[in-house]
């Protein structure tokens, strides 16, 4: 059984101009012990699954339709209790950018002790020894002290890390991680990517790493989804994703990434820009972009599966 | 983070002083008292007599001079009317007055906070908009026209409350405070929503406003997202953030509150410094004008700088800021 | 500029998308509607209310302490209001008072507008050490309660319609004026200024007919919640006893004189000039509001 199984997630926002679909029926599963990446631009849905994952999309939004499984258990039927008691414990999140997640009043301790707090009866020396562990296991020097700072007298690396803690320091089976090293500078995004690859293996916990660029998850994950304008266009092993793309945009993606080889060339990108989710196009939603394109994109196209992958796209890379 | 206060507090003097100047020389613009005080046939020769007694025949810089000499001696000169230091006139109704705002203060924070929060936390809901509307008026409607309705329905007509005066005092440190006994209380309790009106209707927006601001914050979401409860978000999370910029408000607050008082302290007859500056200003009490003046102001510049300090103390970003 | 669900059609005036956006809100309406017709009533006070309370040979101390709903001793009267401790008719006093009201307000807070704006703007085209120095003072003032500043000028001036006026003024021009330099401010650092200025238009009328015009959206919000501000804190002064003389009785005294008799629970003579007042001061302060929500192309309500 896998640890995470989603089907046909619909997550909707309203508003006066209209309804905005941020996830048109995503589907995806994830195995104990492994790292899923989920790719895409801004807008493309893919921090909305995570708070979808955690049932923390807020009004004017919500889960209009699908089902989320973890471990067998339908998350939709869950009461708020049994979500206090799942997030942080099971399921932990890290959020984007440490300094308006920490919350600045309180010391990083005090943030450490709670989440222990209050999903286990700890106190005391033992809670301070757990929190000093999982602070020393994230590379925090001094753990002792560090305690007893506020998270604007940390640097942002150290602030990640301490986010990082926080989110292991329960032994989740599932941690989402959304976009965690974007705030950073890009010497220490390539450490922490390293510490928390390692991690995870390490203790075994599942890793969902979201994420705009896809090189930084091609190290990292065992496969990976591509989304765009809300929907999954294709998804598999990453290393046969990377060699052969099936989806144009992924595609796409990958020939934008710059490598050593393409020196003083100019620098692919996809012409055009993502359609906005009030207007999107009647069919496959990167069609206007794409120059493949045929009268059959102008319906949307369905997840077709070839072999261990599956994408959405009529006219696939490989065939014609 | 000692300059800083040093600073401040040079400059809260040099406030003080340029303020007794301007409400000295004020005062003065006040027509000439003396013809309140002496009989009516008085011959010129009593009147000038009277005058030089009081010193007011000095020219104008010369009286501000006495008046700067004896403040530093903490005299502030006779009351014209009563007959006794200026000052310890005040000083015997302070505590009136500073009870009665610190009741109007209390009752701001027991009514505004909890709806505010609870506004903030549903916006576009029925309470959300009762709650508003509710402050709007509260802002709006003058207090001693609520003072009026409020003697009307509860005093007259219900008769639950007395329509004014103050109740029987018990020793508090060797104040006299009303509150400590019940009978006392009842007469501080529609005073104090009169005067508390408008305060809750100010600490009600802040905290709507604090809370939606805060609860939309991504450290909110973080603590939900490690299993934080409704409740313990609530007091833990939302709380801490939301009381700082209200508390230091109401610190503020609290010096307007103390003016204030001198409407509800007429409508109610309650005895504190506000009734007495009014009285005082209809029948040119000088002195006592000017020795509330000065007190009311000290408390303000005094209020200004405690403010700071606690604001310093309760949000760590800026004390790492201004050390 | 406008709100997502309404775009400005090509067509519109200016005027015309002003009033469509402010009547989207109903309570404001409302709110307009009543201030216009206190308005109507203070102008016409003399034609439209029953009695003259001011007129010494209509008052009779016969007719004194009626309830509402009361007659005259020859029966043309009707006192829909009662009668207050002298025999006056309380609706028309009312009506006189509003007038009292309405004027004095209106008058004190255009009056302040003026001053304060010269000084805004002065403080604004000078910058440096005069701003610095005019604010610092503004600031002082504002810091200070204004009950407290207005009993202070009001027992040095003296009572009179002409002194309270000055009073009110007094109070108010530092909301002005603060408001007005913060503005000016903004426009001041911008190109057309320097242009203007470059051309050799004299600084006086660059500051008033170029920058102050597009100061006026901020303006016209501070000027009427300034009214209901003077309004009240003319109420107020009166209801202490100090500013305007009897001869001429504002809705705050009329609620001062009516006081003593509430405590017999004869409460008409009190309550109803306070509904009044009321009624006004929200009526503009929700008015006050919508301006400001419509006039701010940034603030989305």
């Amino acid at each position: 059984m896998a640890l995470l199984e989603v089907n046909n997630l619909v997550t909707e926002f309203h508003s006066r101009a209209g309804v905005a679909r941020a996830l048109d029926h995503v589907s995806f599963t994830l195995e104990a012990g492994k790292v899923l990446g989920i790719v895409g631009e801004s807008g493309s849905g893919k921090s909305v699954t995570a708070f979808s994952l955690m049932n923390l999309v807020d009004a004017p939004g919500r889960i209009a339709g699908g089902e989320i499984r973890f471990k067998g258990e339908d998350l939709q039927r869950a009461t708020a209790r049994r979500w206090s008691k799942l997030r942080g414990d099971r399921i932990a999140m890290v959020f984007q950018d440490p300094m308006m997640s920490l919350n600045p009043v309180m010391k990083i301790g005090d943030q450490l002790r709670e989440t222990v707090s209050i999903h286990q009866r700890l106190r005391g020396k033992m809670l301070d020894d757990k929190v000093c562990e999982a602070l020393r296991r994230v590379g925090i020097p001094a753990p002792e002290e560090r305690m007893r700072a506020y998270p604007h007298e940390l640097s942002g690396g150290m602030r990640q890390r301490v986010a990082i803690a926080n989110a292991m320091i329960n032994d989740p089976d599932l941690i989402i991680a959304d976009e965690p090293t974007t705030a950073l500078d890009v010497t220490i995004q390539a450490q922490i990517l390293f510490e928390m690859k390692n991690l995870a293996r390490d203790s075994g916990t599942a890793l969902i790493w979201i994420s705009h660029d896809i090189s930084v998850v091609k190290d990292l994950a065992d496969e990976i989804c591509v989304m765009y304008a809300g929907r999954i266009i294709e998804r598999g092993p990453v290393d046969e994703i990377i060699a052969q793309p099936l989806h144009p945009y992924t595609k796409g993606l990958i020939d934008s990434l710059p490598q050593a080889s393409s020196r003083g060339q100019r620098l692919y990108s996809i012409p055009g820009s993502a359609p906005p989710l009030l207007s999107l196009p009647p069919g496959c939603a990167f069609a206007p972009r794409c120059s493949r394109r045929n009268a059959t994109c102008d319906t949307i196209p369905p997840v077709v599966a070839v072999g261990t992958r599956e994408h959405r796209c009529f006219y696939p890379l490989g065939t014609l | 983070m000692f300059e800083m206060l040093i600073k401040r507090s040079l400059q809260s003097v040099l406030v003080i002083f340029i303020m007794s100047l301007l409400a000295f020389v004020g005062i003065n613009l006040v027509g000439n008292p003396i013809y309140l005080l002496v009989a009516p046939n008085a011959s010129p020769a009593e009147i000038a007599e009277a005058s030089h007694a009081l010193g007011l025949d000095l020219p104008v810089y010369a009286q501000y001079w006495r008046f700067l000499v004896n403040a530093m001696h903490g005299d502030l000169g006779n009351s014209f009317v009563f007959n006794q230091p200026a000052i310890s006139l005040i000083f015997e109704r302070m505590p009136a007055t500073l009870e009665l705002a610190s009741a109007a203060l209390v009752l701001s924070f027991l009514i505004g906070v909890p709806l505010g929060m609870w506004a903030g936390l549903r916006p576009g809901s029925k309470v959300h908009k009762l709650a508003m509307g509710f402050s709007i008026l509260g802002v709006t409607i003058p207090s001693f026209w609520l003072g009026l309705i409020l003697i009307l329905v509860f005093a007259v007509n219900l008769g639950w409350f007395p329509s004014g005066g103050r109740g029987p005092t018990t020793s508090l440190l060797g104040i006299q405070v009303s509150f400590l006994n019940l009978d006392g209380l009842r007469y501080l309790v529609l005073p104090a929503a009169t005067l508390a009106l408008h305060n809750i209707a100010l600490v009600m927006r802040m905290t709507e406003a604090g809370t939606r601001e805060v609860a939309l914050q991504e450290y909110v979401k973080f603590a939900r997202a490690k299993g934080v409860g409704a409740v313990r978000l609530m007091l833990r999370h939302v709380a801490p953030n939301v009381m700082i910029p209200i508390v230091t408000v109401m610190g503020l607050e609290f010096g307007q509150l103390i003016a204030f008082s001198l409407i509800t302290e007429t409508i109610f007859a309650w005895p504190g410094m506000g009734k007495l500056i009014v009285d005082s200003v209809l029948q040119l009490d000088r002195p006592v004008v000017v020795a509330y003046l000065m007190v009311v102001l000290v408390i303000f510049v005094l209020i200004n700088f405690v403010v700071d300090i606690l604001y310093l103390i309760l949000d760590p970003r800026l004390r790492a800021k201004s050390t | 500029m406008s709100s997502p669900s309404l775009p400005a059609l090509a067509s519109e005036t200016p005027t015309q998308i002003f009033l469509r956006r402010f009547l989207q809100n109903r309570i404001a309406t409302a709110a307009a509607l009543v201030l216009l017709l206190l308005t109507i009533v203070a102008l016409a006070a003399p034609v439209l209310s029953p009695q003259n309370p001011y007129d010494l040979a209509r008052v009779s101390f016969m007719e004194a302490e009626q309830a509402p709903g009361g007659v005259s001793a020859d029966h043309q009267l009707h006192f829909w209001l009662g009668t207050d401790g002298a025999g006056r008719d309380v609706l028309s006093a009312i009506m006189y008072g509003l007038r009292i009201s309405l004027g004095i307000g209106i008058t004190s807070a255009l009056t302040a507008l003026f001053f304060g704006t010269c000084v805004g703007l002065l403080a604004a085209y000078l910058g440096g050490k005069v701003d610095a120095v005019l604010m610092r003072i503004v600031d002082v003032q504002l810091s200070f309660p204004s009950v407290l500043v207005a009993l202070i000028l009001l027992a040095a001036l003296g009572q009179g319609v002409d002194k309270t006026l000055m009073a009110l003024v007094l109070v108010q021009w530092a909301v002005f004026a603060r408001n007005v330099r913060g503005a000016a401010m903004v426009e001041r650092g911008k190109d057309y200024v320097e242009a203007a200025l470059g051309q050799g238009l004299p600084a006086w009328r660059v500051m008033f007919k170029h920058v102050l015009p597009n100061c006026m959206a901020p303006l016209i919000v501070t000027t009427t919640n300034q009214m209901a501000a003077a309004i009240t804190l003319e109420a107020t002064m009166s209801f202490l006893g100090i500013g305007l003389p009897q001869t001429r009785p504002s809705l705050g005294l009329l609620i001062s004189n009516g006081f003593d008799y509430m405590l017999s629970n004869q409460y008409w003579i009190s309550v109803f000039p306070g509904v009044a007042l009321v009624v006004l001061v929200v009526a503009i302060s929700l008015v006050g509001d919508q301006l400001r929500v419509v006039l701010n192309p940034k603030l989305d309500a």
